[in-house]
């Protein structure tokens, strides 16, 4: 009996050193471990002498072929050494996916290309601790980014979460054409059959518009022709620089001085709106752009029906973009040119680790070399002599089968890396940006580009006790505010509602916003 | 005691049978509640359910305060509402209808043809609705024409959301619904037919004083379990069906835990949302119960 007893009593200590230790051992998963293990080189490939495994999840797009077979990846791994497992989910689906796999607390090493947006990394960083810090493995283990945050410390800054410490690596664009998102273009082909000029007024611009709609530009003898195409609802905020509209934290704020101000109740955004859906009930602006229906939308452009249009780049309408041209921003009643539309460049959330991660310095290490300019042309175009060669002028120009590959460059292309669909963490420059940019855009880019805001701002991170608020309150926002100016724009409201629609937003709460945005952005300076 | 023992040891095998469904109802309806706390707790996976940090009734409050409550709330209780008011009775009159046919052929074709549409996925009819009621050429603009309508893009106006909606469920579970009704309208004894036509007595009158009455159980059990599903408006549907435009009408509980918790993570925020959905629900199937045992004697409970 006694014997028993001790037994028992053996037994629960027992239980309490394993509970103890189990508990410890959670609590110390938050902190980054140490990989003893494995012994890793800090410079030069292999990056370790014995093969390193590591599980990889991420968003994996359409035109992307399956990443174990993905060129650039099989090279990689045999240049470096690192395995890795890779649990791609499909875009279809994959913000539940992503939702499901934090809240299930089942991570795998390594994000890649899984769009971290600020409010999950301040979820999942800095709220519960998922996601490691890397301020001090990119010290020490990433030279190429280090070097980039020195000469950039406004892209630094942009990375950098509510804490001041950085989760995520970015995808960094230091192209003309990575300033700005959309870029404006006009049917020349059009012009010149109608013995037009280029405008450089919105009333100039009507005028064409006018013309496009009656004139039968293309000369088929069809009404078929969409003078002025903008892609959904919500691409509106972004083209009303000609009203003083800016861009800023890509949202409808302007930022002047530092002070933030969200222009949604302005009268420049009024006028802005009537001179829409005064184009919309001329039948100049297309009349579905409302019903978010991309296939349409592509369809339309690479059958050249529209006159002026607005696209980040030609890659939907090549076998036609020669018909278009960029051109300069209209002059509206401001008075001067502004493209507002602008870009810091840096895209954050590319590539994040878990704190579970098995290996950290040599998962720093595998993604440093893309932020070199070898690494990134590697990335971008593949192996010299099998995928690119360099032109007269040193430009890398895709061999022949890829670029008129009968799948389709953007097919052949994603079996040789994921430039297609993006958000791969990386160094994109002039050089390596003609991998998504044709000539074409990069002209249309170059025009632009002078008339962009001078500072541009991202969204600065906003401290975990505010999120809440912040995502309650654009949730709602962001949902009535496109539907109100869509029923603005094609007048099933009249601009009677103006102050009803105001209204409603500061009962929303679009001051608070302000506010908070502004103590988070009077936070960063 | 040991009566009971031997009892229980006598019909072992039935209650091996009744173990099951039992457990099943425990370890998948049961267990999962204890999640339910995350509605109260500001949830974080390294932390787990039972260790995250209470904060009271926040979420709540977040979502009663948010700017779109009322017209959420109002969008799932009047689509349901709407639904039931003209997807309940439907079936019925159906059965009442099929039980006249005389021809029995005649009856299982109209049956067959009737309950078909049960069996199409929702995104296929979504799918026809879309097309149907496209503004250049679907059906129900064509049919508008032949009376002098103007064309109306359906999909895009938020008044033509309710509608739509009743009425595709209508037409394809009408058929279905209705095979319950059939089958106690066939259990009605035909002498109570035969002595009423020797009373004189019409068509109309036999259904409304006969079949009517015999088949009446059936129609309240039916309506009290109807209603306990009553705030649980098809998701799917709705979710498919609804477009930026027409958001003001068709955002219900559903769709907008859907948006919330599960493509943002608010999963503390959307389980807040769904208690609040079930509380409704509870709330309004013990009225139904209550009103439906004071007036006919007949109740779940």
């Amino acid at each position: 009996m006694k014997k028993s007893i001790s037994k028992k009593k053996e037994r629960k200590a027992w239980t309490t050193v394993l509970c103890t230790a189990i508990s410890v051992a959670m609590l110390s998963g938050s902190l980054p471990v140490r990989a003893d293990g494995n012994e890793i080189n800090k410079e030069g490939f292999p990056i370790s002498d014995e093969t390193i495994t590591m599980t990889v999840y991420g968003q994996r797009d359409q035109n992307q072929a399956e990443w174990k077979d993905m060129f650039f990846l099989q090279k990689y791994e045999e240049m470096t050494n690192i395995h890795l497992d890779y649990q791609e989910v499909p875009a279809d689906g994959f913000s539940e996916n992503k939702q499901l796999l934090f809240a299930s607390n089942e991570l795998p090493d390594i994000f890649l290309r899984a769009s971290l947006n600020a409010n999950e990394v301040s979820m999942y960083g800095v709220g519960s601790g998922q996601l490691m810090i890397l301020d001090d493995l990119i010290a020490e283990y990433a030279p190429n980014l280090t070097k980039i945050f020195e000469e950039n410390p406004s892209m630094k800054q942009a990375c950098m979460s509510a804490d001041g410490h950085i989760y995520t690596i970015p995808f960094i664009d230091m192209s003309a054409t990575g300033k700005m998102d959309f870029k404006q273009w006009i049917n020349t082909k059009w012009l010149e059959n109608l013995n037009l000029e280029i405008p450089t007024t919105l009333d100039e611009f009507k005028e064409v518009l006018i013309a496009f709609r009656d004139q039968d530009p293309n000369g088929n003898g069809e009404n078929d022709e969409i003078p002025m195409g903008i892609r959904e609802p919500s691409s509106v905020y972004a083209l009303g620089g000609s009203f003083g509209l800016q861009h800023q934290m890509r949202d409808t704020y302007n930022i002047d001085d530092g002070k933030i101000h969200n222009w949604l109740c302005d009268d420049e955004f009024k006028n802005y709106l009537i001179w829409l859906n005064d184009l919309y009930s001329e039948k100049l602006l297309w009349q579905d752009y409302y019903k978010n229906d991309r296939p349409v939308w592509r369809a339309n452009l690479s059958g050249e029906l529209f006159g002026a249009m607005y696209m980040p780049y030609s890659d939907v309408f090549l076998n036609c973009e020669e018909d278009y041209s960029g051109y300069e921003p209209l002059i509206g009643p401001t008075g001067e040119k502004f493209w507002a539309d602008g870009k810091s460049g840096v895209e954050t959330g590319t590539f994040a680790l878990s704190n579970t991660c098995s290996n950290p310095e040599a998962a720093i290490r595998w993604v440093d070399y893309f932020f070199s300019e070898e690494g990134g042309l590697f990335f971008a175009f593949g192996e010299e002599g099998t995928h690119y060669t360099f032109n007269e002028e040193g430009i890398p120009v895709f061999n022949d089968e890829i670029l008129n590959a009968e799948e389709g460059f953007m097919t052949a292309l994603g079996k040789i890396n994921m430039v297609p669909g993006g958000g791969f963490p990386c160094l994109r420059t002039d050089e390596t940006s003609g991998v998504v940019a044709s000539e074409r855009t990069q002209e249309a880019s170059k025009i632009l580009e002078p008339y962009l805001p001078n500072v541009y701002y991202d969204k600065p991170a906003v401290s975990t006790e505010n999120m809440d608020r912040v995502v309650a309150i654009e949730q709602d926002l962001n949902t009535y505010r496109d539907e109100a100016v869509t029923k603005f724009i094609i007048g099933e409201w009249d601009f009677d509602m103006w102050d009803e629609y105001c209204a409603t937003l500061e009962q929303i709460g679009i001051r608070d916003l302000e506010e908070i945005y502004q103590e988070a952005l009077d936070a960063i300076k | 005691m040991k009566k009971k023992y031997k009892k229980i040891r006598k019909y072992a095998g039935l209650y091996i049978m009744l173990a099951i469904p039992f457990l099943w109802y425990i370890i998948f309806k049961y267990i999962p509640m204890y999640g339910l706390q995350i509605a109260f707790k500001r949830f974080n996976p390294t932390l787990g359910i039972t260790k995250s940090p209470w904060v009271g009734l926040t979420y709540f409050k977040q979502f009663f305060d948010s700017y779109y409550f009322g017209n959420i709330l109002w969008n799932t209780v009047s689509l349901s509402l709407f639904t039931m008011l003209v997807g309940f009775p439907m079936p019925i009159i159906l059965a009442l209808l099929i039980n006249e046919i005389k021809n029995t052929k005649f009856q299982k074709v109209v049956q067959n043809i009737t309950y078909m549409p049960n069996f199409l996925s929702v995104v296929v009819i979504v799918s026809m609705l879309t097309l149907f009621s496209n503004r250049d050429y679907g059906l129900f603009n064509k049919i508008g024409a032949l009376f002098g309508a103007a064309p109306v893009d359906f999909m895009a106006k938020p008044a033509w959301f309710q509608p739509l909606y009743v009425f595709s469920n209508v037409w394809q579970y009408m058929g279905f619904n209705a095979i319950i009704y059939i089958a106690a309208l066939a259990s009605v004894d035909q002498e109570l037919y035969e002595a009423a036509s020797i009373d004189g007595a019409s068509r109309m009158q036999k259904i409304i004083h006969i079949s009517l009455p015999c088949i009446m159980g059936t129609i309240i059990i039916m309506f009290i379990m109807r209603i306990g599903s009553l705030m649980s408006v098809g998701f799917e549907k709705v979710y498919l069906m609804q477009n930026s435009v027409t958001l003001s009408a068709s955002e219900v509980i559903s769709t907008f835990i859907y948006k919330n918790g599960i493509q943002k993570g608010q999963f503390s925020y959307s389980t807040a949302v769904g208690l609040f959905n079930s509380v409704i629900n509870f709330t309004l199937l013990m009225l139904a119960n209550f009103v439906s045992k004071k007036a006919t004697k007949t109740s779940l409970w």
